[in-house]
């Protein structure tokens, strides 16, 4: 077994965990990310540490959480002295590549990898039906003229399928015809609306406020325009989801064979993962932002087309909560460097490997600066923090049990679907509090850190009097705080 | 010229895009005609924010990101001889693709290929070549002398290139619109990924005002797997006039009847 593997990180972007299918997914067909899967191992309780682009991207990079990166939206920034993996690799034999879209705010690609393509247009959220074909061409060309001399570090971060993003804004002022009054598809032809289109409405007012409400903090013109959505509208847009999943797969297939047809499958670990979901109808959500399992839950394979590293073939993790942190300590691994100490995140690879090791209890993602989530073996729990309202938002929040506003819990195991809320259920009380309490505990161990940059701290002072307003214009809110 | 006049499927003056689509898509259509061997298509952005390519023009009163020229002419062994260019600044990349294919309705890819990508981003890929072949055995590229195999098709099924589809919809665009039902074929997506089974179907006509004249347009889609829809108007010389996809909308540039 080679201690100096290449190591190719492919990500596809607002990808839903299930839309793969060796998942048993029949609406879908992704041969290539299959493939993925047939020659490693999936890790199934795989989470994104901040369901959005730019903050998933940044721990990624990092190992950090976001509110220690200093990147809880898209337009945050990074501070500075957190070294990301480009810089991390400097001190390994790897050649650290980057390829396609970046979106790690605050930081300059090109100061921390070689950069084969990034758009002449620099890739930004969508246009993965030109810029991804355009990687697949640099990928190919770099992979099928290396000289083999030294080991690489390649990431490929696909647009697609976040394509579909676009392909929803553009119903925001026109109607959208669905698929079968176009004459394209029949029923049959469209996958079902989900099972949890219905919703338990006791959310937290951050969701709300960001996602729900009239003129609601993110992407209100297209919500207003899904508000009037049908079934069949609804499920159209499902099916569109998962053509621009397929169109990418496609992409990654000629990757793999480049990488294969080069001799370089057996000394390459691959991994596989997604920044963020896209919920598509589910709780009647589209895209990210929220912390339902649709928009959190995310692929993670670890992969192998060759035979000479020890990575298993078409297996399972349904035990070991990844999160999206882990990223740089499992490169760093098969790199044979050692992560940043400050690195929150944990390697894969002695599970990949079988190796018994201390692992985490549970998995903790954030969201919009105010939002939590752990999961647990069989419960999730999401919480929010209430905004002051003023500077004081500036530190990211947390652990203040004072300022826990409303809570949800789910029973993964028996509501997989999110529609029923027990944080109201006094069977379910003593739950809730060791919740809590194990958030709190979390939390007080992470770095959190002031955020100074003007765009960050602009939005974080719209957004919290804009959700501390709601908070005071609707007092029944405060009767749902459950003490 | 307002939103009202434009059909769905190629109608973005909507969000962060100005209300100068549409009023560039009828300039376009408006331009001088082009030589008969060739046709050229201009390409608009669906969504202008963010993917105007740098250079590429005055960003208020030109949406332009990219132009195809698909050149073909019928050799004396009656294949047909393609010579596509799409260039398009927002990705950067200017491809050419070089192709034969069989004088038949769904122009059948023949034998060999050749596809250049050359990158005008600035960042380290400059060029992609590839030579493609197609034999019973199945479709193989060559990449800097790596050979790829990317497929096979079931012997009867053939596959044709996307860009032949400016022909392909003319040829079956009446049988396509007498019968209702759709036609299956298998497509090499820029010479490049097997995307199969695609489909094509009559969608509906509709009219576009030009000005001082108004165009009669029969629509189709093109969908399949791997394949988001792409939308495509004939004229009434039965020739594209208009193809949209998700993201880009490519425009006759004159001759259109």
């Amino acid at each position: 077994m080679s201690d100096r593997p290449n190591i190719l990180f492919i990500n596809t972007d607002q990808h839903t965990w299930d839309v793969i299918s060796a998942y048993g997914n029949t609406h879908v067909k992704t041969p290539h990310i299959d493939r993925l899967h047939n020659n490693g191992i999936s890790f199934m309780r795989s989470y994104s540490s901040d369901p959005v682009c730019a903050p998933a991207r940044a721990s990624w990079m990092t190992g950090r959480y976001t509110s220690e990166a200093g990147t809880p939206f898209n337009g945050g920034h990074l501070h500075e002295d957190i070294p990301d993996l480009g810089q991390i690799l400097q001190q390994s034999d790897h050649r650290a590549i980057h390829c396609g879209k970046w979106h790690v705010d605050g930081r300059n690609v090109y100061d921390s990898f070689d950069v084969l393509y990034y758009g002449q247009q620099q890739i930004g959220a969508g246009g993965g039906e030109y810029y991804d074909a355009a990687m697949t061409h640099a990928v190919v060309d770099f992979l099928t003229t290396y000289d083999k001399t030294d080991p690489f570090y390649l990431q490929v971060w696909y647009v697609n399928p976040h394509d579909i993003c676009e392909y929803g804004h553009n119903f925001e002022t026109k109607e959208m015809p669905d698929a079968i009054t176009r004459g394209m598809l029949t029923e049959k032809d469209l996958p079902p609306l989900p099972d949890n289109f219905n919703y338990d409405t006791r959310e937290t007012v951050l969701h709300r406020v960001c996602r729900r409400i009239d003129e609601c903090l993110i992407h209100w013109p297209i919500l207003r325009a899904m508000k009037t959505w049908d079934e069949l509208q609804w499920r159209t847009f499902i099916w569109h989801h998962h053509r621009f999943v397929e169109k990418v797969d496609g992409e990654i297939g000629l990757i793999l064979t480049a990488l294969e047809q080069s001799g370089l499958a057996d000394n390459t670990a691959i991994i596989f993962s997604v920044d963020h979901g896209e919920a598509f109808g589910q709780h009647q959500m589209f895209q990210k932002f929220s912390l339902y399992e649709a928009s959190i839950r995310v692929p993670f394979i670890v992969s192998s087309l060759g035979h000479n590293l020890n990575i298993p073939k078409g297996a399972y993790d349904h035990q070991h909560f990844v999160s999206g942190v882990d990223l740089l300590p499992t490169v760093c691994d098969y790199a044979g460097i050692e992560p940043p100490e400050q690195a929150r995140g944990m390697s894969v690879r002695p599970l990949v490997e079988g190796r018994d090791v201390p692992w985490r209890d549970f998995g903790f993602v954030e969201s919009n600066y105010w939002g939590r989530a752990l999961l647990f073996d069989r419960y999730k729990y999401v919480c929010e923090y209430i905004p002051y309202g003023h500077e004081k938002d500036l530190l990211p929040p947390g652990p203040d049990p004072e300022r826990i506003g409303l809570e949800q819990i789910f029973d993964l195991k028996n509501d997989p679907g999110e529609t029923q809320n027990l944080a109201y259920d006094e069977n379910k009380r003593a739950l809730l509090i060791q919740c809590r309490q194990a958030l709190l505990n979390f939390e007080a161990g992470l770095e959190r850190r002031q955020i100074t940059h003007e765009r960050p701290t602009r939005q974080i002072g719209n957004w919290g009097q804009r959700i501390r307003a709601h908070w005071d214009a609707h007092p029944e809110l405060e009767a749902m705080r459950i003490p | 010229m307002t939103s009202d006049h434009i059909h769905w499927t190629f109608q973005y003056d909507g969000r962060s895009q100005t209300p100068h689509f549409g009023n560039q898509l009828i300039e376009i259509l408006n331009r001088d005609t082009a030589p008969a061997s060739e046709k050229k298509y201009t390409v608009l952005p669906n969504y202008w924010k963010g993917y105007k390519g740098r250079g590429g023009g005055d960003p208020v009163r030109d949406l332009t990101i990219g132009e195809v020229v698909i050149n073909r002419k019928r050799e004396p062994s009656k294949n047909w001889c393609y010579d596509i260019q799409f260039l398009n600044t927002t990705s950067g990349e200017n491809l050419h693709l070089d192709f034969y294919t069989a004088d038949d309705d769904l122009r059948t890819l023949r034998d060999t290929w050749r596809v250049t990508a050359t990158n005008g981003a600035g960042d380290k890929y400059r060029q992609f070549t590839c030579e493609g072949h197609i034999t019973s055995q199945g479709i193989t590229l060559v990449v800097n002398n790596t050979t790829l195999p990317i497929g096979h098709l079931e012997n009867t099924h053939s596959i044709t290139c996307n860009w032949t589809l400016f022909d392909v919809i003319p040829k079956l665009a009446h049988q396509l619109k007498s019968s209702g039902e759709q036609i299956s074929l298998a497509i090499l997506e820029d010479l490049e990924k097997v995307r199969t089974p695609v489909h094509i179907g009559y969608m509906e006509d509709s009219t576009l005002p030009l000005g001082d004249r108004t165009l009669k347009l029969s629509g189709f889609f093109v969908y399949g797997a791997g394949m988001l829809p792409s939308y495509w108007w004939l004229d009434q010389q039965k020739q594209v006039i208009i193809a949209s996809t998700t993201f880009q909308t490519f425009v006759l540039t004159g001759d259109a009847a």
